[in-house]
């Protein structure tokens, strides 16, 4: 029988131990490198001959530059243009995370909920190390909610504080939860299409469709991961 | 002085361009599909009760007064749960906000 789930599986490529703690670089990791050097790759080859008037691939470098530039500038303002290299990373690695692992025979690093937890603790840690530097202990407001009686606040206060700390457990399952519910989704209706013989043109079509709601979903959930870390941050620029 | 657009002329014609660019993409909101919202906010839900049950449990190894730390953190996580749905079903009029707080 055809497991849905055999694409999730890890398997170490380079078995590797430090200290008792198993770092094997797995297909997981190979994957990552392979996003890492696609994005070098596609940003660099798009503007080392870079022209005044931009062909085809140095514009689609530009636009996705000005694209998540406009999206900083939406949503923190333009006093969140110095953390842009850091939103911008973030952003690539994941979209190129997504769109690799929509190439057949290829692993989807995302579709982990380690490494989508892994990356939404980088940006909740960084979004309340930039709260804490500008604020100070300011920064502790963010759990008083404007107008709310004293005496409601020993209720709220822990409610705002597991609000705050949900963040980085929310934004991790949305992501993972996507990918993997996508892939699953799509090994599915091509194990239907095996199985039915002629018949599986039928799950060919939902499938055919499929793959292109899925890049959707792909471009879609690296968008939603970057704009959430945009609020956060925004939430730790301004204060309320 | 050659003839031609003046940098002024340009400004203008570019300033033009883009008002109406801005006229035809009223909202620029994160298209939403059924699918993506039903993940957005299980995903709000769950990772509150998540946190609240881990905090509850790390509560309750740490000054062994099981299961106390659970229950009052399981109920305090599912309130941050449906604080952070009420969240992200309200209205996002961020651009208002802005306008204000960094001309």
């Amino acid at each position: 029988m055809f497991d849905p789930l055999h694409q999730f599986e890890i398997h170490p490529l380079i078995p590797l131990r430090i200290m008792d703690i198993d770092v094997s670089f797995t297909n997981s990791s190979l994957f990552m490198v392979l996003a890492v050097l696609s994005t070098i790759l596609f940003l660099v080859g798009g503007i080392y001959h870079s022209k005044p008037i931009p062909g085809r691939w140095q514009s689609l470098v530009e636009m996705t530059h000005g694209f998540i530039m406009n999206l900083i500038d939406e949503t923190v303002g333009v006093k969140g243009r110095h953390y842009f290299p850091f939103i911008f990373t973030l952003f690539m690695f994941i979209l190129m995370g997504n769109l690799i692992g929509m190439i057949p025979y290829n692993f989807t690093f995302t579709s982990h909920i380690i490494v989508t937890f892994g990356l939404a603790t980088i940006a909740f840690t960084f979004a309340t190390l930039i709260g804490f530097t500008r604020h100070g202990f300011q920064y502790f407001k963010l759990f008083v909610p404007q107008g709310a009686p004293i005496y409601m606040l020993p209720i709220i206060i822990p409610i705002e504080i597991l609000s705050y700390f949900s963040r980085p457990v929310s934004l991790s399952i949305r992501l993972f939860a996507n990918m993997m519910a996508g892939h699953t989704m799509l090994k599915v209706f091509a194990s239907f299409t095996i199985l039915l013989g002629l018949f599986g043109i039928a799950p060919l079509a939902v499938n055919t469709l499929l793959t292109a709601f899925e890049i959707l979903v792909a471009i879609l959930q690296a968008y939603v991961f970057t704009i959430l870390t945009c609020i956060y941050i925004h939430d730790a620029v301004h204060l309320h | 002085m050659p003839a031609g657009p003046t940098l002024e002329s340009l400004k203008k014609k570019l300033q033009k361009a883009k008002e109406n660019v801005a006229k035809k993409t009223p909202q620029k909101n994160a298209p939403q599909t059924p699918a993506s919202n039903f993940f957005n906010i299980g995903a709000e839900l769950v990772a509150g009760v998540f946190v609240g049950v881990g905090i509850g449990l790390l509560m309750d190894w740490l000054f062994n007064i099981s299961p106390w730390g659970l229950i009052s953190f399981f109920i305090l996580g599912s309130a941050a749960g449906m604080l952070n749905v009420y969240r992200s079903l309200q209205p996002k009029n961020t651009d208002e906000k802005k306008k204000d707080q960094d001309v």
